[in-house]
């Protein structure tokens, strides 16, 4: 029996025309952490709040700990929540803010203050204990926000983009902060997000939504390497997957600006689906793409010329641009050791065919879903 | 080249300079405008202070500097001649009950309306603003219809009824507009504050008392100060009342209205020493809280 259930959820906003969130259903083990990402206005928020107790469910059923919970309220339902923006009370200290929910539990005075101590000690907010928050900068009201929630251990720890309001900087060191409480306390997390890096490396198992529906659920890598339609595809890595539409025939795959040949395993896969003469989506990876003799005499079926539009320098690695008609811009990331290329410059690109996505062009599914599913 | 170089940042600090004027024209207006006001203002304010000092009989002897100058003359004869003290005692009495009172009722009204969603909430927001549209002096001779109709002026305490009538009225006159302010008040607060304190574990009265109460505190100040200066203010109502009682069951305004009200037998300077005196309390309450006042009408409840 799973810790968390979340059977047949639907949320449909009194004065909506659409449901928010439609049939979202969710197993939780113990200890797991679960990021639900999406696009902004995709129904995450909404979901937490659902299960957070700050809206009501509209069908559906909410099972914590084997009960069904959905009209239990808020302060009856274990849980501690951080807020996207914060929701200090101005009115406390840091220590009151941290304390509070101890105090409402009826703890005795000492204790609070240890557990307070402690849990300031382990977010560095020692030596601002005793100021108001609004005496604070963004990132220490952020891990106030943070203690607030790690001071007390419920069944279930509920974030909604806790670190969108800091610099790129401090949302890296806060993330990881953040899994380190995360496994020292043990307890389920749930962790609302629109960034699919926050997603990746912080889950255990990723929900990714769209418009109000659960696009794909599972872990960061069969996320990344198994999506299940071009949404997902699309939305799990940067720069983002290139789609380009085009049709397959016996073993190749040609769009207006190149003809390559698909690898063995997936030709017998298209084959087997029955797309042969179809139109379909590639979808491939800009670590897919690359240049060089040394990929040239791997992939010599799949090579194709064309013109740099733009180059990306970016240290370690270079994202070139170009021309893929019908679609604009097709991306690939050559890494060191691979040539250099200027803009405007005609350069022999590779495709790496084992490494290749396809798409349904009218479902948008992907084919090898199931099958790589199974593997 | 290098002359030009040379040249251009001297005329540029003397354009500069030129342009002083021009650049504070703003500034030298607002002043000009703030100390045509504050004059307007405090004129009125010295002369009746001062004639509070002079003794003398007619209004048009009066100079702005006593001519008879004494400090207590005045003041001895309106406690002597006159019922002030009770006239003060009733006064301040009233407008504490009635501050009192309108402030419960509006801090519970407003939280009402900002924070709970239910059918008739609309229309009740509209009724609050449709009621400030009728002029409160239309009312009155219904008021006096309905306080004769109870019973108030046959009754053998007809005085304290009247009171107490009054009370009710001026806590219901106090509510409408101020729970509109408060309720605006309340909104600034975000809910976000309300959630998280449920998540914490605070009850529905936990997260009014002791998250939202706190926060709104300023506004409180405000609205129990336009609660208590009302029926000091107001004339108009209590002339209506108790025009036909004794000269201690009246009000200040009432009582000292009296003062003036015959041309050939007033005494302004007494009056004045009535207004002064009756001054002090609203004066002090603005100097003490004038930080929540500036305060509580300029921000929302939570800052940065
Ligand atoms: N209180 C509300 N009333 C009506 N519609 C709402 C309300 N809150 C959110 N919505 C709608 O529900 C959808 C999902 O919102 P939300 O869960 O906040 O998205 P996310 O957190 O993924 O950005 C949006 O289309 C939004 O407009
Ligand atoms: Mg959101």
């Amino acid at each position: 029996m799973s810790k968390i259930s979340l059977r047949n959820i639907v949320k449909k906003y009194p004065n909506a025309e659409h449901c928010s969130v439609s049939d979202f259903n969710l197993d939780i083990e113990e200890g797991e952490f679960i990021v639900l990402v999406g696009p902004s206005g995709c129904g995450k928020s909404t979901t937490l709040r659902m299960i957070a107790g700050l809206e009501d469910i509209t069908s559906g059923e909410f099972i914590l700990d084997g009960e069904v919970v959905n009209n239990v309220s808020s302060k009856d339902r274990d849980i501690a929540m951080v807020f996207q923006s914060y929701a200090l009370y101005p009115h406390m200290s840091v220590r009151e803010n941290v304390g509070y929910g101890l105090k409402l539990r009826n703890y005795p005075a000492e204790t609070t203050k240890k557990q307070v101590d402690e849990i300031s000690k382990d977010l560095f907010l020692t030596q601002y204990l005793e100021r108001k928050p609004k005496e604070l900068s963004g990132g220490q009201r952020q891990r106030v926000a943070l203690g607030r929630a790690m001071v007390r251990t419920p069944k279930l720890y509920l974030m909604d983009e806790p670190l969108s309001n800091l610099d790129a900087k401090l949302r890296t060191t806060t993330r990881s902060e953040i899994s380190r409480m995360h496994r020292a306390k043990g307890a389920i997390t749930i962790y609302v997000t629109h960034d699919q890096v926050e997603a990746m490396t912080m889950a255990d198992r990723i929900v990714l939504m769209s418009m109000g529906e659960v696009q794909q659920i599972g872990s960061p890598k069969e996320l990344f390497t198994n999506p299940k339609n071009c949404f997902v595809a699309t939305f799990m890595g940067m720069p983002s997957m290139n789609l380009i539409e085009g049709s397959y025939k016996a073993g190749n795959f040609s769009c207006d600006s190149f003809t390559i040949a698909v690898s063995d395993t997936d030709k017998k896969i298209l084959d087997d689906a029955g797309y042969d003469g179809k139109s379909l989506f590639l979808g491939a990876r800009s670590s897919a793409i690359r240049s060089g003799k040394k990929y040239e005499e791997a992939f010599p079926n799949s090579c194709f010329e064309t013109t740099a539009m733009n180059v990306e320098y970016l240290g370690d690695s270079v994202n070139v641009f170009f021309n893929a008609e019908p679609n604009n811009l097709f991306v690939g990331t050559l890494g060191t050791g691979e040539r250099e290329v200027e803009v405007d410059e005609k350069v022999t690109l590779v495709l790496d065919n084992t490494k290749l996505h396809f798409f349904d062009s009218e479902t948008e599914e992907s084919i090898k879903y199931t099958i790589n599913q199974v593997k | 080249m290098e002359n030009t170089m040379k040249l251009n940042p001297a005329r540029k600090t003397k354009s500069l300079n030129r342009n002083f004027l021009m650049r504070n024209m703003g500034l030298i207006a607002s002043y000009t405008f703030l100390i045509v006001m504050a004059i307007i203002i405090i004129y009125p304010i010295l002369l009746t202070i001062m004639s509070a000092f002079n003794v003398s009989n007619t209004l048009y002897s009066t100079s702005f500097f006593p001519e008879n100058f004494s400090f207590t003359e005045n003041f001895k004869s309106l406690f002597n001649d006159t019922a002030y003290l009770s006239w003060y005692t009733n006064t301040f009495l009233l407008s504490i009950v009635t501050m009192v009172l309108s402030t419960v009722i509006v801090v519970v009204s407003g939280f009402v309306y900002s924070r709970y969603r239910y059918a008739s909430r609309k229309s009740a927001l509209m009724s609050l603003l449709i009621i400030q549209i009728v002029p409160s002096g239309s009312g009155l001779i219904a008021l006096y219809a309905m306080a004769s109709s109870i019973g108030i002026y046959s009754s053998e305490n007809a005085t304290l009824y009247t009171y107490i009538f009054m009370t009710l009225i001026y806590t219901a006159l106090g509510t409408t507009m101020n729970t509109l302010l408060m309720k605006g008040y309340y909104d600034s607060i975000p809910r976000d504050l309300d959630e998280s304190a449920k998540i914490d574990g605070a009850t529905q009265l936990q997260i009014f008392t002791e998250i939202l109460l706190p926060l709104v505190k300023p506004m409180i100040v405000v609205i129990a100060i336009f609660c208590f200066l009302g029926p000091i203010g107001d004339i108009i109502m209590p002339k209506f009342l108790i025009a036909s009682m004794s000269s201690d069951s009246k009000t200040l305004a009432v009582g000292l209205m009296g003062l003036i009200n015959d041309i050939k037998d007033s005494n302004y300077n007494v009056f004045a020493a009535g207004a002064v005196l009756a001054a002090i309390p609203p004066v002090l309450v603005f100097y003490k809280f004038q930080d929540y006042i500036v305060g509580g009408l300029t921000s929302g409840g939570v800052k940065g």
